[in-house]
């Protein structure tokens, strides 16, 4: 529909993950998960997808004996976010 | 939340609603909660102490330093000259802040008589709503929750005898507004930490 728009971006779960690594640079799954209210299951396959594709950089590990999962938005993540929106406002211009 | 495709505006304003929940979140020191809890504790707890000991007449003096607060506030906190997050949900929370804070002035300097012993269940409610409303605009359950227990202790106000009130308004400022106020600047201190 929107074939400029980056379509691993272009969805409601995947661009409020990246629009908040945008702003706090680094999270981790239990902030992305409160924050986005989703469960974890959904937010595991959407951190997938945009690590995949090389926009974050997911690490496991532990913290204070607890298993914790940090999450970073990579270099090429921020680009692709940030073309995506100036693809956005060229939509909105021509609406 | 679905992952489900957004139109272009959508997406702005997810965009928009993110990066500034997640400002907002940063630059919450908690400071204001802490002053604020901090004075009105002391006010009420000093009107408890007079009332106790029989000193009516002094009754009136501590709640003087609320207005003098006020004033000192706006100088002390620059987050309600100058914003450091100019956003919608920021605008918000102040604004409502003022609303509220102006209503319950008025409420204890002007209506007092009138409300007589229900000037604290009001004044109790109305930070309340504040509190839950601050916690849920910027997605922080310390203050919801605080929220929410201001608002129930309003309540229970109603059936509470009048000497107690000062009391209960004094126990509401440290549990309720202080304590938050702790716990968002050991988080803020964390965060500038890190």
């Amino acid at each position: 529909m929107y074939k400029d728009l980056d379509p691993l971006i272009h969805s409601k779960l995947r661009l409020t993950i990246m629009s908040h690594l945008v702003k706090q640079k680094v999270s981790d799954f239990k902030e992305l998960k409160d924050m986005t209210k989703a469960n974890s299951g959904n937010v595991s396959i959407q951190l997938g997808k945009l690590e995949e594709a090389g926009y974050l950089k997911v690490v496991k590990g532990y913290k204070n004996n607890y298993q914790h999962t940090s999450v970073e938005l990579t270099d090429k993540g921020l680009e692709a976010f940030e073309t995506y929106v100036q693809a956005l406002r060229a939509y909105i211009d021509l609406e | 939340m679905e992952s489900q495709p957004l139109s272009p505006q959508e997406s702005l304003n997810l965009i928009t609603e993110v990066i500034t929940a997640a400002k907002q979140r940063q630059e919450e020191s908690g400071a204001i909660y802490l002053y604020w809890g901090l004075i009105i504790a002391a006010v009420s707890g000093a009107h408890f102490v007079f009332q106790l000991n029989g000193q009516y007449e002094w009754i009136p003096f501590p709640y003087l330093l609320i207005p003098i607060a006020a004033i000192l506030s706006y100088f002390l906190f620059p987050y309600f000259r100058k914003t450091k997050v100019k956003n919608q949900i920021g605008s918000i929370i102040n604004g409502m802040w003022a609303f509220s804070g102006f209503n319950m002035m008025v409420m204890g300097f002007a209506l007092a008589a009138e409300l007589g012993n229900h000037l604290t269940p009001f004044i109790l409610i109305l930070l309340g709503i504040s509190l839950g409303i601050s916690g849920l605009a910027s997605d922080n359950r310390v203050l919801l929750i605080a929220g929410i227990i201001a608002n129930i202790a309003g309540m229970a106000g109603f059936w509470i005898p009048l000497d107690y009130l000062p009391l209960l308004m004094a126990g509401v400022s440290l549990g309720c507004v202080m304590v938050p106020g702790i716990i968002l600047n050991s988080a803020y201190r964390k965060r500038k930490h890190v």
